[in-house]
C-alpha cells in the first residue's frame, strides 16, 4: 500500500431536516489501498460516500483528487472522474447478457455504427480474464448468482477504469466460499494500483482485507488506525463509544410462565436458518443483529408474510400450521413493521379508520359498520395512547411519526392482541415521542402482552428487554440475559467476533 | 458405445423440441382444432384472409412489443391506425397522389407517436395513462376529420397494399415481414435495442450507465405511431373505406400478442419473433371462432380463456 494520496474528503458536513447526518467528516485515501469505513447503522457511512459520488450535496467541506478540489454535482461525474460505487442493491438489467451489461451505454460500434458483438464479446471477456473471474460473457445476467453478478458489477466498474472503488457491504449476501472469490478479486484490484473504499461492518473480514479502517459513529470521525496495529476490541469500543449509562427501564421481569410466542427449527431458503426463539407472557424480548442479518425476514415468516420451508410456529401454545396475516391476527397476534408508511399505516384513510382496520370482523360481525361506534373507539384510543391528533377523522399521512407509531400501535390493541412483534418501534421517532412509545410497551407487557422487539439501536434493545437474542447470517447465534450484558458483548456475536454459543 | 451415440442424440433432440416456443405447437393445435369444427377453414382464400387479418395485427405488435419491452404500455395504437386511415383517405379524396398521402398518413401516425413519447418521458406520468388519454384523443381527431363518417378509399392502385398478393404472397405479410425483419435488426444489432431492453429491465441502472431514458421513450413511442400508421393505411386499403373507428381495440390484440409471445409485463424481456407467433395464434383464434360458427359471445369468452390460458402455460415452463 502507502503511495500517494487519491482522495481527501475534508471537514464534510450534511444536515438533513432535524439531523446533522455528517458532521465534520475527515477521510483520506492511499492509491492501492483498501480502505475500511466501519460503523454501526446510521453511523454516516452510506451518506459520506453519496457526498463522495454527488448524490449528496454538503453544506460545508471539499472534496479532493489527488490534490485538486472539485465539486462532485451527479454520479455521472464522480464516474467520468474514476470513481465507481457498486451499492448493495446492485445496478444490472436482468435480461442483457454479462458483456452488454459490462458495457452498457459505452457500447463498442462497428463503422457504420452498429454494435461491434465482436469487441462487445472480447473487450467484456478480456476485463473478467484480467479479474480471473470465470463468468460466460454470453450469459443473462439473471441466471447469475449474487456473487457472480456482483463480479459483474466489478468488472463493470473496473471497464470505466476507475481508480477509485467504493463497495458498499459487499459481503452482506455472499457465502464464505464466494467471499474468498471476491477478495481475491480485490487483491488483483490492489495490485493493479486500484484504491478501494469498502464499507462493512462485518469485524472479521476487516483483518483479511482492509489496511487502514476509519471508524465513524454518529455522523463523526472517531480516528483512522492501521489495521494490523488495532485490536479488534479497540475496534468495538470505538464503534460503539463510551458506555452512556442509562436506567433500565424495565424494572423487573413479569413475565408469566406461560408462552405467547414459541418458533422451534424454522427455515427458510437461505435466509433463515434453524430459528428457535420464544416469548413469555409479559416478556420483551429483544431481537439484535446488523442490517441484512436476517431480523425483518425472521418477523415476516412468523407473521405469515413469507412462506417457510419448514419449522413449527406457536400462538398461546396452539401450533399454527399454515401461517398467514389472517390467522396470526385470530390468534391475537399483531406486528408493527418497519416502514411504518409503506407497510403499517393506510395513509390517506382517516385516523380512526387505520385504527379499526384490523378489527372490523370482531367489532361489527354483521359487516354493517356502526360509524359512531368506531368513532368511539378511535377516540378512546387517542385518549389512551396520549395522541397528539385533534380529531379522529384526521389523515394519517398528517400525523407526526411518533402519533403514527401510536395509530399503528392502537389498531393491535384494538384487536386485542396479546402477542406483538415490534420491527424498529422507534425509527425516525423523535426523542419525547420514543420515551413515550417505550413506556406504552413496557406497560403492555406489564398486562401479560408478549413482545418482540427488533431494533438496531442497542440503547433501546438493552433498556427495554428481558432477554435478548443476536442474529447473525440468518440464524440465533446467541441468547442474552439483557440486565448483565453490555453493548460490546451485543456487538461482538452480530459481528461474529465471537464464536457461536 | 452405440446407447451413449443415442442418448446423447435424445438430449439434442430434446433440446431441440425445448428450444421451439410453445407458440409453435398453439398454432399447429389450433390449426388442427380447426380444420375439424369448419371444413373451409383450410381453405386457400380463408387461409389468405388469416394472413391479410393477421397482417395488419402484427403489425401493430410490434408498437405493442416495443411499449412493453421498455416497461410502459402503448393504448393509443388502434386510435392511431384509425387516424392515418382517415389522413390517407381524405389526403387522396384531396387530390394528392397514393404516395404523397401514404407518407401524410405514416407522419400523422408518427408524430402522435412521439407527442406520447415527448409527454412520457417529461412528466413521468404511467404511459397507461398517458396513452389512454391519447387514444381517446385520437379517436376524437379521427372522428372529427371524418366528420363521422366513413371516406371511401377505392383507388384500385392503393388497394393492392391491402388486398394484393405476388404470387400466392399477399403484398401486406410482405410488408409486414419487412418490419420484423428491420426491428429484429435494431433490438438486435443497435445499441438503440440493447438501450430499450435496458430501460425496460433496470431503468436507474441504464440511467446510470448514461443512457437518456427520455431519448429511448421517445423514440419507442414514434416508433410505435409509425407502425399503426402503417397498419392503419393498410387496413383503409384492405376495406377500400377509411372508418375513423376501424382500430378500436386492436390495441388489446397487440398487448395480448406480445405477452402470449413471452414478454414480460414488468419490462425488459421478451422477443420480437414470439410477439409474431402471438399475432399469428390471436389472428388464427378469431378467423377460427368465427369460421366454426361460434356466436360473437361465445367467440370473445373462448379468446379470452385461451389467452389466459397460454400465457399460463408458458409460465409455468419457465
Amino acid at each position: 500500500m502507502s503511495g500517494s494520496e487519491v482522495l481527501r474528503l475534508e471537514g464534510i458536513v450534511k444536515e438533513f431536516p432535524g439531523v446533522k447526518a455528517l458532521d465534520n467528516v475527515t477521510f483520506d485515501l492511499q492509491a492501492g489501498e483498501v480502505h475500511v469505513l466501519l460503523g454501526e447503522n446510521g453511523a454516516g457511512k452510506s451518506t459520506l460516500m453519496k457526498v463522495l459520488v454527488g448524490v449528496y450535496h454538503p453544506e460545508a467541506g471539499h472534496i479532493f483528487l489527488k490534490g485538486q478540489r472539485v465539486r462532485m454535482e451527479n454520479p455521472r461525474q464522480a464516474q467520468d472522474q474514476g470513481i465507481a460505487i457498486i451499492y448493495q442493491e446492485f445496478n444490472l438489467v436482468p435480461h442483457l447478457t454479462v458483456a452488454q451489461n459490462i458495457y452498457l451505454g459505452r457500447e463498442p460500434r462497428t463503422k457504420i455504427g452498429l454494435v461491434d458483438q465482436r469487441r462487445l464479446k472480447s473487450e467484456a471477456r478480456r476485463v473478467l480474464d484480467f479479474l480471473k473471474i470465470d463468468i460466460d460473457v454470453n450469459a443473462p445476467v439473471y441466471t447469475l448468482g449474487v456473487a457472480q453478478q456482483q463480479l459483474v458489477e466489478v468488472a463493470k466498474a473496473l471497464s470505466l477504469e476507475a481508480g477509485i472503488l467504493v463497495m458498499d457491504e459487499p459481503t452482506a449476501t455472499l457465502s464464505e466460499h464466494e467471499i474468498g472469490q471476491l477478495f481475491a478479486t480485490i487483491q488483483t484490484l490492489k495490485a493493479h494500483g486500484v484504491s478501494i473504499i469498502y464499507i462493512s461492518h462485518r469485524l472479521q473480514e476487516i483483518k483479511i482485507i482492509g489496511d487502514r479502517v476509519t471508524v465513524l459513529r454518529d455522523g463523526r470521525t472517531v480516528g483512522t488506525r492501521s489495521v494490523a496495529e488495532t485490536e479488534l476490541e479497540t475496534l468495538i469500543q470505538m464503534m460503539v463509544g463510551r458506555e452512556i449509562v442509562k436506567k433500565r427501564m424495565r424494572k423487573s421481569c413479569t413475565a408469566l410462565p406461560d408462552e405467547a410466542l414459541k418458533v422451534a427449527n424454522l427455515n427458510r431458503g437461505k435466509t433463515l436458518r434453524d430459528i428457535n426463539l420464544m416469548v413469555h407472557q409479559g416478556e420483551i424480548v429483544g431481537l439484535a443483529g446488523l442490517v441484512g442479518s436476517g431480523r425483518t425476514e425472521l418477523a415476516r415468516a412468523i407473521y405469515g408474510i413469507d412462506r417457510i420451508d419448514s419449522g413449527e410456529i406457536y400462538i398461546m401454545g396452539q401450533r399454527i400450521r399454515h401461517p398467514s396475516p389472517q390467522l396470526c391476527i385470530r390468534h391475537e397476534m399483531g406486528f408493527l413493521p418497519e416502514n411504518r408508511k409503506e407497510d403499517g399505516l393506510a395513509l390517506i384513510l382517516p385516523l380512526k379508520d387505520n385504527i379499526i382496520q384490523a378489527s372490523l370482523r370482531k367489532l361489527f360481525p354483521s359487516g354493517i359498520l356502526n360509524l359512531s361506534r368506531e368513532r368511539d373507539i378511535a377516540k378512546r384510543y387517542v385518549r389512551e395512547l396520549a395522541m397528539a391528533a385533534p380529531e379522529v377523522a384526521r389523515i394519517a399521512k398528517f400525523l407526526s411519526g411518533g402519533t403514527q407509531q401510536k395509530v399503528v400501535l392502537a389498531k393491535w390493541l384494538c384487536t386485542q392482541s396479546r402477542m406483538l412483534i415490534f420491527d424498529e418501534p422507534t425509527r425516525g421517532i423523535d426523542v419525547g415521542a420514543k420515551e413515550e412509545i417505550h413506556s406504552l410497551m413496557n406497560n403492555l407487557a406489564g398486562k401479560g402482552v408478549g413482545i418482540l422487539m427488533i431494533s438496531s439501536e442497542l440503547p433501546e434493545i438493552l433498556t427495554l428487554s428481558d432477554r435478548i437474542y443476536v442474529m447473525r447470517e440468518g440464524t440465533i447465534v446467541h441468547e442474552l440475559d439483557a440486565p448483565t450484558t453490555t453493548q460490546e458483548e451485543i456487538i461482538g456475536f452480530a459481528a461474529g467476533k465471537r464464536a457461536a454459543a | 458405445m452405440t446407447s451413449e451415440n443415442v442418448r446423447v442424440r435424445n438430449q439434442t433432440l430434446a433440446a431441440f423440441f425445448r428450444r421451439i416456443p410453445g407458440n409453435i405447437y398453439a398454432v399447429a393445435l389450433l390449426l388442427l382444432v380447426f380444420r375439424f369444427a369448419s371444413p373451409e377453414f383450410l381453405n386457400l382464400s380463408n387461409l389468405l384472409n388469416i394472413v391479410q387479418q393477421g397482417s395488419i395485427l402484427a403489425i401493430v405488435s410490434i408498437g405493442s412489443f416495443l411499449a412493453i419491452v421498455s416497461h410502459g404500455i402503448d393504448l393509443s395504437l388502434g386510435a392511431i391506425v384509425g387516424l392515418a386511415g382517415i389522413v390517407v383517405a381524405l389526403a387522396m379524396d384531396a387530390g394528392l397522389g397514393i404516395v404523397p398521402a401514404c407518407l401524410l398518413g405514416l407522419l400523422a401516425g408518427a408524430v402522435f407517436g412521439a407527442l406520447n413519447g415527448f409527454i412520457i418521458a417529461r412528466t413521468h406520468i404511467n404511459p397507461f395513462i398517458v396513452t389512454l388519454g391519447m387514444m381517446g384523443i385520437g379517436e376524437g381527431l379521427a372522428l372529427v376529420l371524418a366528420k363521422g363518417s366513413t371516406i371511401s378509399a377505392g383507388n384500385p392502385i392503393f388497394k393492392v397494399l391491402g388486398g394484393g398478393t405476388v404470387g400466392l404472397l399477399p403484398v401486406a405479410a410482405l410488408m409486414a415481414i419487412g418490419c420484423y425483419i428491420i426491428f429484429n435488426f435494431v433490438l438486435k444489432r443497435t445499441a438503440l435495442g440493447t438501450h430499450i431492453y435496458a430501460i425496460g429491465g433496470n431503468e436507474e441502472a441504464a440511467i446510470l450507465s448514461g443512457i437518456s431514458a427520455h431519448r429511448i421513450k421517445l423514440v419507442v413511442y414514434s416508433f410505435n405511431g409509425l407502425l399503426a400508421g402503417l397498419a392503419g393505411i393498410v387496413m383503409a386499403s384492405r376495406l377500400g373505406a377509411a372508418n375513423p373507428s376501424q382500430g378500436i381495440g386492436i390495441e388489446f390484440d397487440g398487448i395480448a400478442a406480445a405477452v402470449v409471445g413471452g414478454a414480460s409485463l414488468a419490462g425488459g424481456k421478451g422477443s420480437i419473433w414470439g410477439t409474431l407467433g402471438g399475432a399469428v395464434i390471436i389472428a388464427i383464434l378469431r378467423n377460427g371462432l368465427n369460421m366454426a360458427g361460434l356466436p360473437m359471445a361465445l367467440q370473445m369468452v373462448i379468446l379470452g380463456l385461451i389467452i389466459v390460458a397460454i400465457v399460463t402455460i408458458d409460465s409455468l415452463r419457465s
